[in-house]
């Protein structure tokens, strides 16, 4: 352990706030009514009263089944699916005289394909199994009597159990917290993984029991805690604790949650409250909203709709069999007397053809049924796992900083993500990396700090030839590499003030407050190496982070906290040397999002106080003194000049303290803190307020929060690509608008559109305070906004102006109620780019469902951290960045990736594949079924509607299984209009999915269109070609095992054929798939021929001894395949050549060559539908024309 | 990542052709060039094949019945023998394959199709599975029908002699059934028994001391045909019939398509390499040869008169 015991180190004293007591009052009153009658008997999980209540045991089960209700439960959700079901009904009847083929050749697709969905259904929850086992099977010291612990797994763990968690430990139920190894019985907690907030938390126990900080006190430890019924709450805790005769109130402040865990703290004590289903995280968890593909939806609608053709042929044919049937006996004389329609079974009876029609129906929608695809959804399924493989094996979305391929959790989404209309973004952590660097700096009016930020790197970039860095595609991450910091959180270049050179500059003095500021004012604990002796912090944010290591880095050295004191060495400006020095530590009044500032007072080696001061410039500016205000001019310039740049910035100040105000401050100030009031921090408030006021202005901070690699261009791709993308942050409007220019969402020269409510009325109205005069007026005032931008926009639409629109929070609330959201809407949409700044997690779900709902387009939510979760589980497609913060965002994302920029190659290229190949796929899927059917409904029509196939019943069986079922697999797999190369050189193709144009009704008509054509085609010539008179030398004609065969051989050339008309890529694989489904098509008539007759009934030689030595077979199935194929041959080579779709030109474009030739490229790029309106090419563009 | 190969990566070595027009143009030329001379030929084979189709259902019945044939056909009394003669318009060379023609008979209804018993058929120990057989499965005293069935029921009955110049012609009934059927679907063990025993006679009786792997009309007759238009073979005369023979058919006229309205043809005909007398294959051929041709010279044209 690095930082050694911190033993006596009362560190709840630097947090003013967080540290309160707790009253018995309010809530306590509750304890033991309903909702509030949990007991637990600490450290005795035996006791009598424990058992009877027979809590929930640690054992977490994420699993979807369980051994016994896998099979019950997976089955039902298979038959959930309309076709499935179908087949099954169909199925059973083929067991009854209805059925026009045999029993076993009906079920056995029907059991192969559930039994193939059933096994990856039973493969995937096996996964999640042995991630529970690893979770359940970890280990933790649990208290087994006379002060002694011992390792168990986490299943094992009771209600009452007495545990030590140790640091870095996960806590493995939800734990109340007794003791630490810190003297104040307090702790750090890491939520990451339940709220994605890398801060750590602070925990304290109860006074009462925070001495048991050994083994051994637990040795005779007993108490009794009631509280309230596991839920769902993550921040809320009612509870009591008995302890010795002693009532004391226990809240959350004491409740370790499972899932987070300790840091900085060696170990903790506590009693399991909560256990497993019990715990609050996993109450919490709801089961991720099963999402499905638009092009999914409307498949299934395509089934419906085949259902109908079906039901519609099998009425027709029904009853023109009934019609046929009755003419049978006419006037008691049998017409048709070989058929005996004077003794028949029910089913053939001319006395009740209405019966025989009616059961001939059923009887022929198990015929046609082979116009439903049975196999489409195993085989999507299939395609749809395959492609997530190939979407986790890209290289090219391999982060190999933090080792994290892309990650696809869910296979449902590939083709939805070729179709993404707008993308909603979150930005910290998504967009920038959550990383900050101390940059700049402003001190005593002068500007320091060389370091070029990410936005000032982009604009340069972007005067650079933009071709020619399209063209390089992936080496530019090498050129970034340079640029990074050695030092994590500090990219400061100035030779002014860095090794020590500072001491030279005229304001030295200033100078050095400003280091020994950033040194002493904030929260941070240090750790230091024992080996090297080097220095690193923790801390609760990155920006304090990066001061903390500024400092270090320039000469003072924060190197030890005590409780009462901060160690720096800090360089001697007179010496030059390196002097130890610490500060008496007084008070420390936190950062809060109310206050926007934070100060530390504490007392120098010489006795003097001091207050230091850091925060924001709107509330800073306002407390300096008026001999504070030397530098204040400057440092404003330079400050809305680092704003701009896109930094973040703080102002320093500080004021010297004299003893007298000190003190009556500090007496004030603890009879404050010690209140038991609600309005307890209103009293500190007004404290604090007191003191920090009459400050002296320092100087000004300025962090870079870092832009992720490649985000400008990646968004420059994705808007010519015409997705449209809002930002939706929770930070403030001037944050969130440098973030817009650093990624070139906003320029200049576009016209902001900004809806806000920080006016002075409002203001002014906030201050009077009566609040349903201030949420009418508010509301009023945002649906003017609102009304007046869309205005705007109409007003200038045509011209090729381009609008931003910047919504804060508190007006995104009014935005959002149900009268206003469509206006606001249509005003969104009619803007470029749109800002959602101050946003909550609600607000972000709530935007993207308006989104979704109310263009009717496919969402994509890219985020981050648990904020992210509503809205990543409300859009569409919930993408999860899985870089460096928690897991929550990943674990409800449908696909993982690690950083924003991968989204340009997991839409342009992985989308549109996916887009394109899953909807050919589907397209073919029922064009082939459909040429099939209809051959055997035409076959019909020339048997009096019988229902007798036209084929074998096992060809029919294997038609969908064997014969062409791995050439759609192999489209749906491996199929590429145009290599990646030429997706993201033209990111216009990708409108291709977001138009649908490849899945769009006239489309999927034109398919089916042609199955029937095929079908008629095929059929026709086929019986033209095989009349009546012999079909081979030796005077044989042809029976119906002939005809049929010979059919069935067209019909799996032509599908297979079509196959390798419609793709335009063939790997071996394609060829091996298509010409090897029509090999093994004769290979198994070869083989099922020479099998006994009893099992190849009229199959039996049909081959050997009929087909192939009759030249006929040969010509005909030439014959019959060319001329099916060839109009859509000619269609297709029409197209191609004079009307070709997008894809179509940048094949030819390829094949011509012409690809490196860039005016020919921007032709192709020009016939974009829509100017591009964002985006650093937008940019460019606006730029020259101007 | 451990695993990283072309194919991961989807770069496998592809071809990816696209229909230019050069393509275009020479796959339909090469569509032409071969469906040309195969049509040629197939047409040329079909001219060669002589046939001679006769219809002879209502020919056959006397005039007085003409109203009536149904009770023509149906009545025992009835002299159902009928000469017809006609001319050999062409040397037909040996073997001269002899079929019937029926029309509008329905043998793939499925009915009729599933009401046989292979096993019964293939077997002497399978003689009682007939329960797919009924109507005609069992007689009135429950003793099994071989062979059970309707088709089998229903087996046709004319027959035909020939004879030129008063000199019968010998009909052989040699290899006019495939050989598989014969060696493999019905036993040679199986004799009929208790054959169109019962109140209703459908078509043919057979010889109860044949079994029925020698039965070939049965045999053809089970074949059942694809479309309610079928001819079977009947027998071949192995003798060359030159041109203007004077052929002799004496037709026992027994079996009934007149209740169905079905027509009965005789058909004489040779047989080339592509089967009998087909034109259709030939002609379509020859078209779409044509067709493609056509469409290479259109494309060639609209290529060069209306460049991309």
């Amino acid at each position: 352990m690095a930082g050694g015991r911190r033993a006596k180190l009362h560190l709840s004293k630097i947090y003013t706030y967080a540290c309160g007591k707790t009253s018995l009052k309010g809530d306590h009153e509750q304890i033991g009514q309903p909702g509030f009658s949990r007991v637990v008997f600490c450290n005795e999980p035996d006791h009598f009263e424990a058992k009877i209540r027979n809590y929930a045991n640690n054992y977490v089960r994420t699993t979807k089944y369980t051994l016994a209700s896998f099979l019950p439960k997976s089955l039902f959700e298979q038959f959930r699916r309309v076709a499935n079901f179908f087949f099954l009904v169909t199925g059973i009847l083929s067991f009854t005289d209805l059925a026009p083929y045999s029993a076993v050749s009906a079920v056995l697709p029907l059991v192969i394909v559930i039994a193939a969905t059933m096994v990856k259904e039973g493969v995937e929850d096996w996964q999640r199994k042995q991630q529970d086992i690893e979770v359940n099977n970890r280990k933790v010291k649990v208290h087994v009597g006379d002060g002694t612990f011992h390792d168990t797994e986490w299943r094992n763990l009771r209600v009452g159990d007495v545990v030590k968690v140790e640091k870095d430990q996960f806590f493995p139920a939800d734990i109340l917290l007794l003791s630490s190894s810190y003297d104040d019985a307090i702790c750090y907690v890491e939520t990451m993984s339940l709220d994605g907030e890398t801060n750590l938390k602070m925990k304290q126990a109860l006074e009462a029991t925070s001495s048991l900080n050994e083994d051994s006190n637990f040795q005779n430890f007993k108490a009794v805690i009631k509280c309230e019924d596991p839920n769902a709450n993550l921040y809320t805790f009612v509870g009591t604790m008995e302890l010795e005769e002693q009532h004391c109130p226990l809240n959350p402040q004491q409740l370790l949650l499972r899932d987070s865990k300790l840091r900085n703290t060696d170990y903790i004590y506590g009693a399991v409250i909560f256990t497993g289903h019990d715990t609050k995280v996993i109450q919490n968890s709801t089961d991720a909203p099963s999402k499905r593909s638009r092009v999914e939806k409307k498949m299934d609608k395509l089934i419906y709709f085949l259902f109908f053709v079906l039901f519609l042929i099998s009425f027709v044919g029904s009853i023109i069999f009934g019609i046929i049937t009755k003419d049978d006996l006419k006037n008691g004389r049998m017409t048709r007397w070989y058929l005996r329609p004077d003794d028949t079974t029910i089913y053939f009876d001319p006395k009740r053809a209405p019966v025989a029609a009616i059961l001939h129906f059923l009887t022929a929608v198990m015929l046609y049924a082979y116009m439903i695809p049975i196999s489409l959804y195993v085989s999507i399924e299939i395609v749809k796992v395959l492609q997530s493989i190939f979407i986790n094996q890209d290289v090219h979305m391999y982060d190999k900083e933090t080792d994290k391929p892309a990650h696809a959790r869910t296979s449902n989404l590939n083709e939805e993500l070729g179709q993404v209309d707008t993308i909603l973004s979150d930005k910290t952590g998504t967009l920038t990396c959550n990383s900050m660097e101390f940059i700049k700096c402003s001190v005593a009016g002068t500007a320091y700090g060389r370091g070029v930020t990410e936005v000032e790197r982009a604009m340069a970039k972007r005067k650079g030839s933009p071709l020619a860095h399209e063209l390089n595609g992936w080496d530019e991450d090498e050129d970034a590499q340079i640029g990074k910091p050695l030092i994590k959180g500090y990219n400061f270049k100035d030779e002014r003030i860095i090794h020590g050179n500072w001491v030279n500059e005229h304001n030295a003095d200033v100078i050095q407050g400003f280091l020994r500021l950033l040194a002493i004012c904030h929260t941070a604990i240090p750790e230091v190496n024992e080996v090297t002796g080097q220095v690193s912090y923790e801390a609760e944010s990155p920006d304090e982070a990066a001061f903390v290591i500024a400092a270090r880095e320039l000469g003072f050295e924060f190197y030890k906290r005590t409780q009462t004191s901060i160690s720096l060495h800090e360089l001697d400006p007179v010496s030059g040397k390196k002097v130890e020095r610490v500060y008496d530590l007084l008070n420390v009044l936190e950062f809060n999002s109310t206050r926007k500032r934070m100060s530390v007072i504490v007392r120098n080696e010489e006795g003097k106080l001091l207050l230091l001061c850091k925060g924001a410039d709107s509330v800073m500016f306002e407390r300096l003194d008026k001999n504070g205000r030397q530098f204040e001019e400057d440092t404003r310039n330079h400050v809305n000049e680092y704003a701009d740049a896109g930094l973040r910035t703080l102002i320093l100040a500080y004021r010297e303290l004299d003893e007298e105000e000190y003190k009556e401050f500090n007496k004030k100030f603890n009879e404050a803190k010690s209140s038991v009031n609600a309005d307890r921090e209103a009293l500190i408030d007004e404290v604090t307020e007191k003191m920090e006021k009459n400050l002296i202005l320092l100087g000004a901070t300025a962090v870079e929060d870092k832009l992720q690699h490649g985000v400008p261009d990646c968004i420059d791709k994705l808007a010519q690509a015409g997705i449209k993308i809002w930002v939706l942050t929770g930070d403030k409007m001037e944050t969130a608008i440098n973030i817009g220019f650093a990624c070139s969402l906003l320029r200049q020269g576009m016209k902001q559109i900004i809806i806000s409510l920080e006016t002075p009325d409002i203001k002014a109205l906030e201050k009077v305070g009566d609040k349903a005069v201030i949420i009418k007026a508010s509301k009023e005032s945002v649906v003017h906004q609102i009304a007046a931008g869309k205005a705007q926009v109409t007003a200038s639409s045509g011209s090729s102006e381009a609008y931003a629109l910047i919504i804060d929070g508190k007006s995104l609330a009014y935005a959002l109620q149900d009268d206003v959201k469509n206006l606001f809407l249509e005003l969104a949409i009619g803007c470029a780019s749109v800002i959602c700044c101050r946003s909550s997690p609600k607000q972000k779900a709530l935007v993207t469902r308006l989104v979704k709902l109310g263009t009717g387009k496919t969402t994509l939510a890219i985020g981050d951290g648990a904020n992210d979760v509503g809205m990543l589980q409300e859009a569409d497609i919930g993408i999860g960045i899985s870089g460096v913060e928690g897991m929550q965002a990943v674990m409800s994302s449908d696909i993982a990736i690690a950083q924003f920029q991968y989204l340009e190659r997991l839409l342009l290229v992985h989308g549109h594949w996916c887009y394109r190949r899953i909807s050919l796929m589907i397209c073919y899927f029922f064009y082939k079924n459909i040429t099939f059917a209809f051959t055997l409904f035409l076959y019909e029509a020339h048997a009096s509607f019988s229902g007798q196939p036209a084929y074998n019943d096992w060809f029919m069986t294997f038609y969908n299984v064997f014969f062409t079922s791995l050439p759609p697999i192999a489209l749906g797999v491996f199929d590429q209009d145009v290599s990646a190369r030429f997706c993201l050189k033209f990111p216009l193709l990708y409108q291709e999915g977001v138009q649908n144009v490849l899945f769009n009704w006239r489309r999927i008509l034109s398919w089916m269109f042609n199955g029937v054509y095929s079908a008629i085609i095929i059929f026709f010539f086929c019986i033209k070609a095989l009349d009546s008179e012999a079909f081979n030398s030796g005077g044989k004609t042809v029976g119906r095992e002939i005809l049929g065969t010979t059919m069935y051989t067209c019909v799996v050339w032509v599908v297979n054929c079509q196959m390798a008309l419609t793709i335009s890529y063939f790997t071996l694989i394609q060829h091996i798939f298509i010409w090897g489904s029509i090999a093994l098509w004769y290979l198994f008539l070869l083989v099922f021929g020479i099998m006994s007759p009893s099992i190849s009934s009229t199959a039996y030689k049909l081959f050997i001894e009929a087909l192939a030595p009759a030249p006929t077979f040969w010509i005909v199935t030439l014959f019959v395949v060319i001329s099916t194929l060839i109009p859509f041959y000619a269609y297709t080579a029409i197209q191609m050549r004079f009307f070709p779709m997008y894809h179509g030109m940048i094949q030819w474009l390829r094949h011509e060559g012409q690809t490196d030739d860039p005016e020919y490229c921007n032709v192709v790029r020009q016939r974009s539908l829509r100017p591009q309106t964002v985006g650093v090419s937008a940019r460019r563009v606006a730029r020259t024309h101007r | 990542m451990t695993f990283h190969s072309r194919f991961t990566q989807q770069e496998l070595p592809a071809c990816k052709p696209i229909l230019t027009p050069g393509w275009v143009i020479s796959s339909f030329i090469f569509v032409g060039i071969i469906f040309i001379p195969i049509g040629l030929a197939s047409l040329f084979a079909s001219e060669r094949v002589v046939e001679i189709v006769h219809r002879y259902d209502t020919d056959c019945v006397p005039a007085s019945y003409r109203n009536d044939m149904l009770a023509y056909i149906q009545s025992n009394e009835t002299n159902k023998t009928c000469t017809r003669t006609f001319l050999v318009p062409k040397q037909m060379k040996s073997p001269v394959y002899i079929y019937y023609q029926l029309d509008n008979f329905y043998q793939n209804h499925r009915r009729y199709v599933k009401s046989r018993s292979d096993k019964q058929l293939r077997s002497r120990a399978s003689e009682n599975d007939t329960s797919s057989c009924d109507p005609e499965d069992v007689t009135s005293n429950k003793s099994a029908i071989v062979p059970c069935g309707l088709i089998a029921w229903s087996l046709f009955n004319d027959t035909y002699g020939f004879s030129v110049n008063n000199t019968l012609l010998g009909v052989s009934k040699k290899n006019i059934a495939w050989k598989s059927d014969q060696q493999h679907k019905f036993g040679s063990d199986v004799y009929p028994k208790n054959f169109q025993s019962g109140g209703l006679i459908g078509g043919a009786k057979l010889n109860s001391s044949i079994p029925l792997s020698q039965q070939v009309d049965l045999i053809v007759w089970m074949r059942t045909a694809a479309l309610p238009t079928f001819r079977k073979l009947y027998g071949k005369i192995e003798v060359d019939l030159e041109a203007n023979t004077e052929l002799t058919v004496v037709i026992e006229n027994n079996y009934n398509t007149y209740s169905f309205g079905g027509k009965k043809k005789l058909v004489l005909s040779t047989t080339s390499w592509i089967g009998g007398k087909n034109d259709f294959l030939g002609i379509a051929y020859i078209t779409l040869g044509g067709l493609s041709l056509f469409l290479a010279i259109s494309f060639l044209l609209i290529y060069i008169i209306k460049p991309r």
